[in-house]
């Protein structure tokens, strides 16, 4: 029993990385309707990154800001040259997915090459494990843990209290109605592009350091449990991303406590199934029901 | 009018290049078919090193290149194969059946002049040696999978001992330690799989208690749980295997929920990125004292030993410093099955696999009035003498049974700096003490 208490722990450690990741792949599909399957090969460059940064002495949490600023440039030029030329031609939903999926090869196999295909560790010292009841934690784990949650308020916050924050919401809506109403939808986007890159490099260090090891692949370990986090909790919605990912978290540890971890992604499909049956238009978000219209 | 006829034209020309696409396609497969009857006069020939260069088992890419290339260099010096310089091509399985097969087929159907194949990984090793004992092609191979235990495939021959008896000698290390509470901590994938056999006959011989039975998905989020479980069970020792990025995450969680038990590794484990993740991961004094690992014994020294070292040195295409390489076990039984596969060839007078593969016995076996040598020159050199020559190679004496496999002792060796050139030596385990165990 105690077990499945301390496996309880761990998965609200583990969604601490599925949470930023998740939120900030929600923002991106909920806004632009590009289905970003490269989003784990950009967590894997946010990894690197921040893990560069902190080879030269950073402080990690320092690190962790560079690997985000570093992953949201590259996911803006990503969004504005190619996804752009793509959209232009009228790309839809599927064909965006595979750019991505293109870039994603691109972007993985250019760390691969950089790094020779290296995997990297990481050393922290852990200086005090804490216990409640049953369930340990480290000193890290629990910064991890609190700077998720941080994200999520301000984001959070962001999005509902300031004057961009709702022009994101707007938008993400109805884009049109949006520009007829005088918001600068083309600004708009691209804060979603910058907001949602940063967090993606933020949710690829964070990974990085409870694993404690990186490499050119490292976020596609994450990339299934972020999207199904995203689409549980409604694509564009945050709250909504963090709760599924929090969910998610607590039950693929719980399925390794019941002696079937090889099993644990795969569970994170199978509630993934079972919200679709039951709430079908969840993955819709911000997307017209006839045509997805692709905002670059 | 006109539209059709501009149609018709562009059929016309779609239909011409189709059919030379299909001539290129086809003829290069038709010319290795009949360079396979006729030795390739001339011409240079290649080495293949087919495996996994990217995915989980990429290290495996790096090994047999490691192998390949020092081996070639020695030839190509002693003046090529039967006056055919050989060339090294690679092919990328990534480690996926699925992947590899289309690719080995393409790279088969348009190389026409293959002396040998030097591969595969563990996990297209099913799938890729049957393959080539279709098509006549002679495969020199360190893959560990008991699968090939007791092979009827002509083309295959093995150096190093198959992964069980790897697993065998972990089980008879542990006991000599006094152990009886083992935990089995293995990849999910094939590869890492393949060692357990070994380790269940060995811990049945022993009567040891599993108490916990861990196998681990690659690149999992997070082991967690999984370790916690194995702490709970409060085993002495873990046999282990898996890749380099999924044991440093597992043993990183292991490490924070407490005291990390014993730790005995497979041959695979004795790796720079393994033991670099796992170090790394539980602290470098800690791994020092509770890391052992068990893989074949590296042979005495002679001078098969100083020309791989100096066939490292010099050979391009290897990931440098050469000096990490020196004894490592499964290179140099990849550079002794490049150089078998060359003197053989210089035997038969004939660069075809389909013919000098019944000459390997004649260049390794033992036998009386047969004169040892250590290299590919030396070989060469008595070969056309016409003497008869036994190869001992870098990786000592080859004898391969009626199966095409050539096993040896096992070594159990200590990391003191968890680097895999810096080992110290802890126990011997001879063939002898694996069959009783087994």
């Amino acid at each position: 029993m105690n077990l499945y208490i301390e496996a309880i722990g761990f998965g609200v450690i583990a969604a601490s990385s599925i949470a930023l990741g998740a939120m900030g792949f929600t923002l991106q599909f909920g806004l632009t309707n590009v289905l970003n399957v490269g989003y784990g090969a950009t967590m894997s460059f946010g990894a690197i990154v921040a893990y560069a940064a902190h080879l030269t002495g950073m402080s990690i949490w320092l690190a962790l800001i560079c690997g985000g600023i570093a992953t949201s440039g590259l996911t803006l030029l990503s969004a504005k040259t190619l996804l752009r030329v793509y959209a232009k031609r009228g790309a839809a939903l599927f064909e965006m997915a595979m750019v991505t999926f293109g870039i994603a090869l691109i972007v993985e196999y250019a760390i691969a090459s950089i790094t020779e295909n290296n995997t990297f560790s990481l050393t922290i010292a852990i200086e005090h494990t804490h216990a409640l009841g049953p369930i340990r934690f480290t000193d890290v784990q629990l910064a991890l843990v609190i700077l998720a949650v941080v994200v999520f308020i301000l984001l959070d916050g962001f999005l509902r209290l300031t004057k961009v924050g709702t022009a994101l919401r707007a938008t993400a809506v109805d884009p049109d109605l949006a520009r007829a109403s005088g918001i600068a939808t083309g600004r708009i986007v691209t804060i979603a592009w910058l907001l949602s890159g940063f967090l993606c490099g933020l949710a690829g260090g964070v990974f990085t350091i409870d694993i404690l090891t990186v490499n050119a692949f490292t976020g596609d370990s994450l990339l299934s449990l972020v999207i199904v986090a995203a689409l549980m909790g409604t694509a564009g919605s945050v709250r909504g991303a963090a709760l599924a990912a929090l969910l998610l978290g607590i039950a693929t540890q719980l399925v390794s406590a019941a002696g079937a971890s090889g099993y644990a992604s795969a569970v994170a499909y199978g509630v993934l199934a079972v919200v679709l049956l039951a709430r079908p238009k969840s993955v819709q978000g911000g997307l017209v029901a006839d045509r997805v219209q692709i905002t670059v | 009018m006109s539209g059709t006829r501009q149609v018709r034209r562009w059929q016309a020309v779609a239909a011409g290049a189709l059919a030379a696409g299909t001539a290129a396609a086809v003829l290069p497969g038709t010319l290795a078919g009949a360079a396979t009857h006729h030795g390739f006069s001339g011409a240079p020939v290649t080495e293949a090193v087919i495996t996994a260069f990217t995915g989980p088992e990429a290290f495996i890419g790096g090994v047999l290149d490691t192998g390949t290339y020092p081996a070639v260099w020695a030839i190509n010096k002693a003046g090529g194969v039967d006056g055919h310089q050989v060339v090294v091509k690679t092919v990328d399985t990534r480690g996926d059946p699925a992947d590899a097969l289309p690719l080995v087929e393409r790279f088969l159907g348009t190389t026409s002049n293959i002396l040998g194949i030097c591969g595969p990984d563990g996990a297209t090793a099913n799938q890729l040696i049957p393959l080539y004992n279709r098509h006549k092609i002679t495969v020199t191979s360190d893959v560990g999978s008991s699968a090939f235990d007791h092979t009827s495939m002509k083309w295959f021959w093995r150096l190093i001992p198959p992964d069980p008896t790897n697993g065998l000698a972990m089980v008879v290390w542990a006991h000599d330690r006094g152990y009886k509470n083992v935990a089995l901590v293995f990849g999910s994938d094939t590869t890492a799989q393949t060692v357990v056999p070994g380790v269940l006959a060995g811990i049945k011989h022993f009567h040891m208690n599993v108490v916990s039975t861990l196998n681990i998905t690659p690149d999992q989020p997070s082991y967690q749980t999984d370790a916690a479980a194995l702490l709970s069970a409060k085993p002495q020792v873990i046999f282990t295997e898996e890749d380099a990025t999924t044991a440093g995450t597992f043993f990183g969680d292991v490490a924070q929920l407490g005291t990390v038990p014993n730790i005995i590794g497979d041959g695979a484990t004795i790796e720079t990125q393994w033991m670099s993740a796992v170090a790394t991961a539980i602290g470098k004094p800690n791994f020092a004292k509770i890391y052992s690992g068990v893989t074949a014994e590296s042979p005495k020294p002679t001078a098969a030993n100083r020309e791989w070292v100096t066939a490292l040195n010099h050979a391009s295409g290897i990931v440098k410093p050469a000096k990490q390489w020196y004894s490592e076990p499964y290179a140099m039984a990849d550079y002794d099955g490049v150089i078998i596969q060359a003197l053989a060839a210089t035997a038969a007078n004939n660069v075809s696999p389909a013919v000098y593969n019944s000459y390997i016995p004649a260049v390794t076996e033992p036998g009386p009035g047969k004169v040892k040598v250590y290299t590919y020159a030396q070989g060469v050199k008595e070969l056309k003498a016409g003497k008869k020559i036994e190869y001992v190679g870098a990786s000592g004496v080859i004898k391969f049974n009626q199966y095409h496999n050539s096993y040896g002792n096992q070594v159990a060796s200590g990391f003191p700096t968890a680097d895999p050139t810096n080992t110290v030596t802890l126990k011997v385990i001879t063939a002898s003490a694996m069959e009783a165990a087994g």
